[in-house]
């Protein structure tokens, strides 16, 4: 598929999710500032054409398993903002009834199956995903998400040798963020293209500008289609930038600087698809604003509600352990 | 006719494994060595004929991939069992076990659940150093959401790995190595052992002796001495640990005031300490304690040593005179 012949439909598609995702983790970074966000956050602001340009690009039944940032994997899959915003807010309406928050993302009745918050992990987890997918005769594929930080652990390295040895449909998709929270991923690797590492297990690797959704949505349909097809396991790295810091409280970022962010910032996701929109015809900068002021307020009520939720109960506490 | 059929503690594993996977498809086995080799230990030897390379997974030495790997399966409704040949190994697994075999079940509120079975091994004293000897049950014990069984014999070893298999529940199942070719009675017919249920193997009234896996055997020969002695013991064999049943435990103490715990693994935090604070927090009234373990050190090699390291006899026998003569 060439980049051209996206249907505009699907460039609509996207472009609504990513709008979708960037509200919805702007409010969570107003809620955190605001004091109502008891743990942590990540935010994955600048990721977003990653995420929703691999997701997109997945058929009905395929399953997605996140990271520690993974708001906008689980929204794009289709977990409602109540349910999200709930987690991250401790609150008895969210996705795990507040049990696990903003690291433990999980609805698998919607194929997001879970936040592996531990870096790495999520891969041999993936490969078993996988190989039950194979096993149970399942026309389907799993997609694992890790950061750059994630390829230099032992899970990363033992998950997909695992998978290129049973041939399991695995798509393992390196968000790389180029910090992992402050080291530089060339401090950490010599390697210069992430995707290299694929060698090592004798499968294919692919380098993308995870910056442009369309760029994406190309190149990891074929990919997709072919792990599909092959039962084989692919590697892909997206090129991206986180925007904001590690977490919500990390803004002093020592360890970048401030003109490094705002040249990406030109190459914001969200950016380059409504250029393309506009290009294209397929919507006016009006009808664009009244989009965005829609998904203001679907995000805005969502964040009514949850702050209106309830919080667990004590007796809550002891259910599922076993 | 009763038919009595002796079979060794390796068949009655290999036997569970049968049964379970000719009931359920969705039971898989994977481990190192498993396959065509039939596993370092022969458990699992003409499984790999029987039940094809999909359902028996040779893997790489990859403990965290392939533990991982069954988790992934696990919560897509397949009932991996995964064999890790050495305890000592499972640190390499840690972090899946831990971080996630114990814990989706609770961070998705019952969305997911790991219905799989970790099978290694206690093999102590075979002279191999202190990196493949050490029983690191209690570690595990520490963690919440995890089933802990370490039977003592074939009839509870196949009972018990079948009900763990269909338990729904993340399980580390502890096999004694040192009694895989050891015989006992175990049925023709199809049966389940229920986990969390101790036995109480020697009944007695003088004191109670915990035992679980390889210190089952030592503790039940030093009651026998014991008793010849005068001192009547009641012989406890825990079979799990995680759940503990402590109303056998309780209702033994109760009635004997004193206690002894025989494990294979360190004092430290162990099972001992465990048993006697449960006894103490529900204001039992325990006149004399004691463990027989391993001192706190790593195993050494050597014959020499390793014959003074680990739990025997003498050492339960010793300790139940002294606690016998002891009252805080």
């Amino acid at each position: 598929m060439s980049f051209i012949s996206i249907p505009n439909d699907k460039i609509k598609s996207i472009y609504e999710k990513i709008l979708r995702c960037r509200i919805l983790e702007e409010s969570l970074l107003k809620a955190y500032r605001d004091g109502y966000v008891p743990g942590t956050l990540h935010l994955g602001i600048g990721h977003e054409g990653c995420v929703v340009g691999v997701i997109e690009a997945l058929e009905r039944g395929d399953l997605v398993i996140g990271t520690h940032r993974s708001h906008c994997h689980a929204l794009s899959m289709g977990m409602t903002p109540e349910e999200i915003i709930s987690e991250v807010l401790g609150k008895k309406t969210g996705c795990c009834g507040g049990k696990a928050g903003t690291l433990h993302l999980s609805k698998p009745s919607i194929n997001y199956l879970y936040s592996s918050s531990i870096v790495g992990s999520g891969i041999p987890i993936g490969v078993g995903v996988a190989y039950a997918l194979k096993y149970l005769k399942r026309d389907n594929i799993v997609v694992v998400f890790v950061g750059d930080g994630a390829v230099n652990t032992g899970a990363f390295h033992e998950g997909l040798n695992l998978a290129s040895i049973y041939d399991v449909p695995l798509l393992v998709v390196i968000e790389n963020n180029w910090y992992a929270i402050s080291v530089p991923i060339r401090k950490a690797t010599r390697i210069e293209k992430l995707s290299l590492r694929a060698n090592s297990y004798g499968i294919k690797g692919v380098t993308i500008d995870g910056m442009d959704p369309l760029e994406v949505y190309v190149n990891v349909k074929p990919l997709v289609d072919y792990v599909r097809r092959e039962k084989e396991p692919v590697l892909v790295e997206c090129i991206v930038y986180r925007f904001l810091g590690h977490h919500a409280g990390d803004v002093t970022q020592e360890y970048r600087s401030k003109e490094e962010v705002e040249l990406w910032r030109k190459r914001d996701p969200l950016l380059l698809i409504e250029e393309e929109i506009l290009k294209r015809n397929i919507m006016s900068r009006e009808e664009m604003e009244v989009l965005k002021a829609n998904v203001r307020d679907e995000m805005e009520r969502a964040l009514d509600y949850a702050l209106k939720a309830p919080y667990p109960e004590v007796e809550d506490m002891f259910k599922n352990v076993w | 006719m009763i038919m009595v059929r002796i079979i060794s503690y390796a068949e009655a594993i290999r036997e569970a494994l049968i049964e379970e996977m000719e009931r359920d498809e969705s039971v898989i086995l994977l481990g190192e060595d498993i396959g065509v080799f039939g596993g370092v230990y022969k458990v699992t030897k003409g499984l790999y004929e029987r039940f094809g390379s999909s359902r028996v997974i040779d893997t790489p030495i990859s403990e965290d991939g392939f533990v991982g790997m069954a988790i992934g399966m696990a919560i897509m409704g397949l009932k991996p069992v995964v064999e890790v040949m050495y305890p000592d190994f499972l640190p390499n697994a840690a972090n899946q076990i831990i971080n996630f075999m114990a814990k989706i079940k609770y961070t998705t509120n019952d969305a997911l659940s790991v219905p799989m079975v970790i099978r290694t091994t206690i093999i102590q004293g075979r002279c191999s150093g202190p990196d493949h000897s050490q029983v690191l049950i209690p570690i595990f014990m520490h963690i919440p959401g995890l089933q802990i069984i370490a039977p003592s014999n074939p009839y509870d070893a196949k009972g018990l790995l079948k009900s763990a298999i269909r338990s729904h529940k993340p399980t580390l199942f502890f096999e004694a190595a040192s009694l895989y070719s050891t015989r006992g009675e175990v049925p023709p017919t199809e049966y389940l052992v229920p986990i969390g249920e101790a036995k109480i193997i020697k009944s007695g009234e003088d004191i109670t002796l915990i035992s679980f896996s390889t210190t089952v055997k030592p503790t039940l020969e030093a009651a026998e001495e014991l008793e010849k002695e005068g001192i009547k013991c009641e012989v406890v064999d825990l079979r799990t640990l995680v759940p503990m049943d402590l109303n056998t435990i309780i209702n033994s103490v109760r009635k004997t005031k004193r206690l002894v715990v025989v494990e294979s693994s360190w004092p430290i935090c162990g099972v001992g300490a465990e048993v006697l604070t449960s006894c103490l927090e529900r204001g039992l009234e325990v006149k004399a304690f004691a463990r027989v373990s391993p001192p706190h050190i790593p195993e050494p090699m050597s014959p020499a040593l390793v014959k003074h390291y680990l739990v025997n006899k003498e050492k339960v026998i010793s300790t139940v005179k002294k606690v016998m003569k002891f009252e805080y």
